[in-house]
């Protein structure tokens, strides 16, 4: 097969090595991911012509823009991508691009370690520019994807990428942290809430993605027009802040995660809204039916721009009208309801009880399973581990990684959730807060306590986290449903050494080994 | 039933994963059709078909 492109920057990655024919496993074509180098290429270049000045703000956030623009599932879309690298160039005056195929065809090693940077530089945009559509900017976050870019097109080693490598997970946790500063001072502070799966009859739309600001703009544009609301994949969290969950129309949650859309939305007599990833390419069967906004983008599909009059979505929920009577939707275990709103202040009310119940060996253990969801069968690993927790260990989850176990009821231990979902994938910063609180509050660290890491990844928002926790010095994570193919043997034997990092291997073996 | 991988095949392995005793990859690193389709693993095909990103999986 001839090489037509090279992106191997998602779990779903071909042959667990790199897509390099017409189109990726997302459904990316090799054109597209032309287009992306290309974009990702004049970035570096910007980053290069901004050293040593004093960059604008419109520079930092076109800069987040494009950046967010290459994660996994957001853009599929040449023309867009086309005029985001015109925007590029016209602020970067005369400087060359980067060349992508130089990144690509170095040293695998240090290949390794720029793609780390790269990715994890990609997954943190998102937070950021989540955060700026809210009103929030963090200087030193806006300093680092400079300083990373660059980092990326100069020569390197090792020894010099490495520092750089876990500073991405520094800088990272300063952005989760103002995405939740962001989200919490404009939405109010999430409680824990049940969410029906179940659709009332009448128009309805679909929200997928992870901005709360585009679902607070469409809820407010909905309000009293006989249309309902409903959430998809990592929208869920969203019925857990105040200031969502009083719009009386935001009803429920619609599907499970992410790569089941193509059988969810088939036939959907509803719109779907994309807010963000993943996006599939969508079927002949509902894509009349699918709109993009922000940075989402697929030829042929109506995009919401910025003055976001979402009344196209509108008319056309009400064109479709709809289920003509209620219609019970189920979780994949068969459950008729989630629950979400666990954020680490709703967490930590509780935390006297929680300290007591550990003192008491009513709790022994805490198991954060999360992350992304994928297409994988072997995905059906984090199901059947929840499944098999004691009955003496609590289960906090957090992204889309959820929706595996998230309709199971795995009872209470004290009046609290054995499984309590901390939110998003960006609310891991609130599941680093519980662990730090817990940490304190018994004086020992992080890796001391009865908690342990098992995470599932997909796209790069999963890779920056993963940095976070390996800056933070987290021990003995367990990672799948693969490894990243962006992982060198070197470099995975640094992360093995140095973090205990190990894949996953049977839910059985895995749990007698983490309760050891 | 019967199910043929056509030449737009881009070897990612997603078929084989979904439905292992239908799809094998061949020596040149693409997927190949060599099991039957059967009344147990029709759906499991129809899911690879339907996963397939370059749509390369022909059901007859």
């Amino acid at each position: 097969m001839e090489n037509k492109m090279f992106c191997y920057q998602c779990e779903q990655t071909a042959g667990c090595s790199a897509c390099v024919g017409s189109a990726g496993v997302c459904g990316k074509k090799s054109d597209t991911a032309t287009f992306q180098d290309k974009l990702t290429g004049a970035l570096i270049g910007l980053a290069r012509a901004s050293y040593g000045t004093a960059p604008t703000d419109s520079t930092y956030r076109l800069i987040i823009e494009g950046l967010f623009t290459t994660v996994t599932n957001v853009n599929f879309n040449d023309e867009t991508i086309t005029e985001l690298i015109k925007r590029v160039h016209a602020i970067s005056g005369g400087t060359v691009d980067y060349d992508m195929n130089e990144l690509w065809k170095t040293d695998e090693d240090v290949r390794s370690l720029k793609s780390l940077i790269l990715f994890g530089i990609r997954g943190m945009a998102a937070y950021a520019y989540h955060a700026l559509m809210l009103g929030y900017e963090d200087k030193e976050v806006n300093e680092f994807f400079c300083e990373a870019l660059k980092k990326i097109g100069d020569e390197g080693t090792v020894e010099t990428l490495l520092p750089t490598v876990l500073k991405v997970g520094e800088v990272n946790l300063k952005c989760m942290a103002l995405l939740d500063k962001a989200n919490t001072q404009t939405y109010g502070t999430p409680t824990p809430v049940t969410v029906p799966l179940l659709v009332e009859k009448g128009p309805f739309i679909v929200v997928s993605g992870h901005d709360l600001k585009d679902l607070e703009l469409l809820l407010k544009q909905t309000e009293n027009k006989g249309i309902n609301i409903y959430t998809h994949g990592e929208m869920l969290p969203a019925h857990a802040y105040p200031e969502l969950k009083k719009y009386a129309h935001l009803k429920g949650n619609f599907g499970t995660a992410w790569q089941n859309q193509k059988k969810e939305f088939d036939g959907l007599p509803a719109p779907i809204l994309f807010t963000t990833n993943c996006l599939m390419p969508p079927k002949d069967s509902y894509i009349d039916r699918v709109f993009t906004t922000e940075v989402v983008s697929f030829p042929g599909v109506s995009h919401i721009d910025d003055e976001k009059d979402f009344t196209p979505v509108i008319n056309k929920a009400l064109e479709l009208g709809g289920y003509s009577e209620d219609k019970q939707l189920f979780g994949i275990n068969g459950g008729k309801e989630v629950t979400t709103g666990f954020g680490h202040a709703a967490i930590l009310s509780h935390a006297e009880t929680v300290v007591e119940a550990v003192k008491s060996g009513a709790i022994k253990h805490f198991f954060l399973v999360g992350g992304c969801d994928g297409a994988k069968p072997g995905r059906n690993y984090y199901t059947d581990f929840v499944k098999l927790t004691p009955k003496d260990s609590i289960v906090l989850t957090l992204a889309c990684g959820k929706f595996r176990f998230n309709d199971m009821d795995l009872g209470e231990i004290g009046g609290l959730p054995r499984l309590m979902d901390v939110g998003q994938c960006n609310d891991a910063y609130g599941a680093i807060q519980v662990a730090v609180a817990l940490a304190n509050a018994f004086g020992c660290t992080a890796n001391d306590l009865p908690l342990s890491y098992v995470l599932s990844w997909y796209e790069q928002k999963a890779v920056c986290i993963l940095l976070t926790l390996l800056h933070l010095g987290i021990k003995n994570i367990r990672l799948g449903p693969s490894l990243p193919a962006f992982v060198s043997p070197n470099i995975l034997n640094f992360l093995v050494e140095n973090f205990g990092i190990a894949p996953i291997s049977t839910p059985e073996k895995d749990l007698e080994d983490l309760l050891k | 039933m019967k199910a043929k991988v056509n030449e737009e095949c881009i070897g990612c392995g997603l078929c084989v994963s979904i439905a292992e005793d239908v799809f094998r990859m061949n020596d040149e690193g693409l997927a190949e059709a060599y099991g039957e389709v059967t009344e147990e693993n029709k759906e499991a095909v129809l899911e690879a078909a339907d996963s397939c990103p370059v749509a390369a999986i022909e059901i007859e």
